[in-house]
């Protein structure tokens, strides 16, 4: 496949990893209000895991919105991708006509606009490192609150064996936690080796 | 890319086709210019394939500032699918096109043409000095489709209508008629839709003084086949697909 091509296509399989880490999120958004909810209901005993708990909320909805930003990312290098394409196309074509006349014809005419072309070629290509880097940025952006969370999971069930009666429901909530941490890993992991493969 | 001058008193008219380098499965076609003075008119420019040898046969007449305008006869990628490429390199020509279709020819790319809407009743095209009159083919076969009549040269470019299909390599022009009628027998029985769009297209072409009729595909007609074309496209009946 032609490396446009393959861009096109990578940017779009991002965007779709990301709606499917966007749609976790949202249910660790709702796990983190339970967490809080379980919290209230423990009292003092639990006083350790309401901070945790805001945290919690707090990074999920920070995943949210970073999904929905690599979403327009990634859906804006897809439009770019296209419109180099069409970029390197034409200079393709202009290239072979140019090679396909002869030279006493009126083809000087072509050159000018190969140039314009390759000059446009290198606008794209500038502007299209800069969204990669940006879209590099925004998934490890995501990494790092997904291990942020990972280390809280395991403080949060040290701190559940205080909890009493509600211990159980506390490390279920917690393990249930590091489970969607782990799958937004998964999507994310998986939409940066589809960007290695494109660049 | 082959070209023949098939007029050329005061303004020209050029066909190209039969592209050696065509790729095997894509239908083959004729491009024609016409240059008038310092502006020349491109019919049919082709397809997305087809626009390379196309560039560099027309650069062998005219300067690329002189192609000043495309036409498209209806909106198959075949006629037009270039366009995109050639909107990158003719930004101020003007593309004269069915009003019919211009949402849909847009999809293959236009930042910088000018569409030309050409209204359903036909209009008159100036290109350096002289008249092209765009003629209403509606249904022949496309729904939204014009047909160019130079009246000087009397030529008429017929678009689908006179298309044969045969092998690469045939000849430019029809020779024995009669012989010709199996090439082009099914294209019209099955590309054709309407036989009342075909008796009315008949009737206004009679009218025209015409010598030569130059399709998009296959062979042109000059003299009297012109006629013998008329009168066995008159008697054909098309749109066999619907029994």
């Amino acid at each position: 496949m032609d490396t446009h091509a393959q861009q096109t296509v990578a940017a779009a399989q991002i965007a779709s990893e990301l709606h499917q880490a966007q749609q976790v999120a949202k249910q660790l958004a709702i796990s983190s209000k339970n967490a809080r909810a379980i919290v209230l209901r423990a009292g003092s005993k639990a006083a350790g895991l309401a901070v945790i708990a805001n945290f919690y909320d707090e990074l999920a909805n920070k995943t949210i919105f970073l999904a929905q930003a690599i979403n327009l990312t990634a859906l804006n290098i897809s439009n770019h991708s296209v419109i180099e394409w069409r970029n390197s196309n034409a200079l393709e074509n202009l290239e072979k006509a140019f090679l396909l006349s002869e030279p006493d014809s009126h083809r000087d005419g072509i050159t000018h606009f190969i140039d314009k072309l390759e000059l446009h070629k290198r606008d794209l290509d500038h502007h299209f490192n800069r969204l990669m880097n940006e879209l590099y940025n925004k998934l490890d952006e995501i990494q790092q609150h997904m291990r942020a969370i990972d280390v809280i999971a395991v403080t949060s069930k040290l701190e559940a064996v205080q909890t009493g009666d509600f211990r159980g429901h506390l490390v279920e909530m917690a393990e249930g936690i590091q489970m969607m941490a782990n799958k937004i890993k998964e999507h994310v992991s998986h939409s940066i080796s589809l960007l290695d493969q494109a660049r | 890319m082959q070209t023949t001058t098939l007029f050329n008193k005061g303004h020209r008219w050029l066909i190209f086709g039969r592209d050696p380098s065509k790729p095997e499965r894509i239908i083959d076609t004729n491009q024609y210019m016409i240059i008038s003075q310092n502006q020349s008119i491109l019919l049919d420019p082709g397809g997305v394939e087809l626009f390379a040898p196309m560039l560099a046969a027309v650069l062998k007449h005219v300067p690329i500032e002189n192609i000043t305008h495309l036409f498209a006869s209806h909106q198959d990628p075949d006629i037009i699918s270039s366009l995109g490429l050639w909107d990158q390199v003719l930004p101020n020509a003007k593309l004269y096109c069915p009003w019919l279709w211009e949402g849909f020819v847009r999809h293959f790319g236009m930042n910088n043409i000018e569409f030309m809407p050409i209204r359903d009743t036909g209009d008159v095209v100036h290109i350096g000095n002289i008249d092209l009159h765009l003629i209403p083919a509606h249904y022949l076969h496309s729904s939204g489709n014009f047909h160019v009549y130079d009246p000087v040269a009397k030529i008429l470019f017929s678009g689908d209508v006179g298309a044969s299909l045969e092998p690469a390599g045939a000849p430019f022009e029809v020779g024995d008629f009669s012989e010709h009628i199996d090439k082009m027998q099914l294209f019209h029985q099955r590309w054709m839709p309407s036989n009342n769009a075909k008796q009315d297209w008949i009737r206004r072409v009679r009218k025209l003084d015409i010598e030569i009729m130059a399709p998009q595909h296959g062979r042109i007609f000059t003299g009297e086949n012109v006629d013998k074309f008329l009168d066995w496209f008159e008697a054909l009946e098309v749109g066999i697909a619907v029994q």
